[in-house]
């Protein structure tokens, strides 16, 4: 079934950077992915093999050197409104309230402006900021303004979410909430979602698959299932199963 | 009723809040300033070609008033004042933006705005006063002249500083070029652009003193030249009055400004 309706599929992906001696780094090498749709789908790696790259690729904000991106199979090389990229942190709209950070993706889409305020306030409450509505960025903690950016990449209503350690920078407790609250508001959306990260523990609780990424240049190592069954609770993170799991993609990064 | 009265004696006594204790402060600083240049009028530079205690400085204000006489040069500074200093507003913004958003023209203007923005451009007066003559338009041009610069110059720097994680998130949620320039850049300037007015404002007021003072027939720094030459000590403070008063209104209002135009920069600045 997934090989002929993949919703987003790499294809013999190589990304290198000139370097400083007029060489070339190689980033990724030989990278192949299908992903189907409504998917979630976690890249797991050590920092430096390529996972930041991949996920830009992806976004099309650095197109790759070899290789293709294609979703719904057609071939993409810059961002579009079928993507909606989550950030690592700190890109909001410092001048912007919530609302309007959130409607932000529909303004530049030139949406009329009953649609974006509406559509804006249905996924603030999803994301759990009823009542913050007017509040700016700083005056937010950091798990709140990842809720926003989370928010403002949904606005625009995407066939595949892209998210680049979203919760990298935030606290272990913050974490575990949000991780837990991503995947309800995943249940509820059902989109197709690559979410990065380095923590193994975030990448099994939130996957239907672990795709791990090794190497100098990186490239897919494995293609994990997760077969822990949905909705999950956090404390299945605790269960013999998942630290089986854990244990596993634990030695595939260490090698 | 007892308790009411104990509330109320509570609130007398409640310690003022910081803010309050700075405003007191500053009040009292002011009100000793006044006493001293008073006395110091009265008993120490006693002559009144030298110095005018401030009751002095009052009266001649009062008299100007009356006359008329303040409102006429208040007028003709202020003109003077308004058309050069909107008109760098408007040129050193649109100049600034363009030097911000493409390279080619940041080359060729930076070595001439660093050159001009380091020299004492005031000394060009004699210069505008060969080629515009005595009237409206060498001080307007002086006034503009002294303060485009570091509106020019900090407009440049707010587009060229704009958070590359924000351009990053314009280009993934396909941003035009037009786009990217006003929902992201502009807003993100708006705080150096307000920052190089306020800088600007010192250097205009500078610009319409020394214009004035050098040649001219009317204006508060004509009142302060023509004062002068007369040894009319009273009069002189008076019109040095009036452009700190002006200063510091002007410098009010723009902080003002700073708080409607840049909301999240001034709550920001709050909750430190």
């Amino acid at each position: 079934m997934q090989n002929e309706t993949a919703k987003l599929e790499v294809q013999g992906l190589f990304k290198q950077f000139g370097s400083a001696e007029g060489g070339s780094r190689p980033i990724l090498h030989d990278v192949n992915v299908k992903i189907a749709a409504g998917e979630f789908v976690c890249i797991v790696g050590a920092s430096g093999c390529g996972k930041t790259t991949l996920i830009r690729i992806l976004d099309g904000l650095i197109p790759p050197s070899a290789g293709c991106v294609r979703i719904n199979g057609a071939a993409v090389s810059t961002p579009g409104p079928d993507r909606g990229f989550v950030f690592q942190q700190d890109s909001l709209l410092p001048w912007r309230s919530v609302l309007d950070n959130v409607v932000f993706g529909l303004e530049v889409l030139k949406r009329p402006r009953d649609e974006q305020v509406s559509v804006a306030l249905d996924l603030i409450r999803l994301v759990g900021l009823a009542g913050h509505e007017k509040a700016y960025p700083h005056q937010l903690s950091g798990g709140m303004r990842q809720r926003v950016n989370l928010a403002r990449a949904l606005a625009i209503d995407p066939d595949v979410l892209l998210m680049d350690e979203p919760f990298a920078a935030l606290d272990a407790q913050t974490r575990e909430i949000m991780q837990r609250e991503l995947q309800n508001i995943w249940e509820r959306k059902r989109k197709t979602v690559i979410f990065i990260t380095h923590q193994i523990d975030e990448a099994i609780y939130l996957a239907d698959r672990v795709l791990v990424l090794g190497g100098q240049p990186g490239t897919v190592r494995d293609d994990i299932r997760i077969p822990l069954e949905r909705p999950r609770d956090l404390d299945i993170k605790r269960r013999a199963d998942f630290t089986a799991l854990t244990e596993r993609i634990w030695r595939l990064i260490q090698h | 009723m007892a308790m009411v009265a104990t509330d109320r004696i509570a609130a007398a006594r409640r310690p003022p809040t910081a803010r309050q204790r700075a405003f007191r402060r500053a009040f009292i600083s002011i009100l000793l300033g006044i006493v001293a240049w008073e006395l110091i009028g009265r008993f120490v530079l006693t002559s009144n070609i030298l110095f005018a205690p401030f009751s002095e400085v009052m009266i001649a204000l009062w008299r100007s008033v009356e006359t008329g006489e303040l409102w006429l040069n208040l007028w003709v500074s202020s003109v003077e004042f308004l058309i050069g200093f909107g008109a760098a507003i408007v040129v050193g913004v649109a100049v600034g933006v363009l030097m911000g958003r493409f390279k080619v023209v940041f080359d060729y203007l930076d070595p001439w705005v660093s050159i001009l923005y380091s020299s004492p451009l005031v000394a060009l007066m004699p210069f505008y006063l060969l080629l515009f003559g005595v009237g409206l338009l060498s001080k307007v041009a002086i006034v503009y002249t002294v303060s485009i610069f570091p509106i020019l110059l900090n407009t440049c720097a707010g587009i060229r500083s704009t958070d590359r994680n924000l351009l990053e998130v314009a280009r993934s949620f396909s941003c035009s070029e037009m786009q990217t320039f006003t929902k992201i850049q502009i807003p993100s300037a708006l705080p150096f652009i307000i920052t190089g007015v306020r800088l600007g404002l010192g250097r205009a007021l500078t610009g319409v003193v020394v214009g004035e003072l050098f040649a001219s027939q009317a204006g508060v720094g004509y009142l302060i030249a023509t004062a002068g030459q007369s040894f009319d000590a009273a009069n002189v403070l008076m019109g040095v009055l009036i452009f700190t008063l002006a200063g510091l209104a002007l410098m009010t209002l723009l902080n003002w400004a700073g708080g409607y135009f840049a909301p999240w920069r001034a709550s920001m600045d709050n909750d430190r």
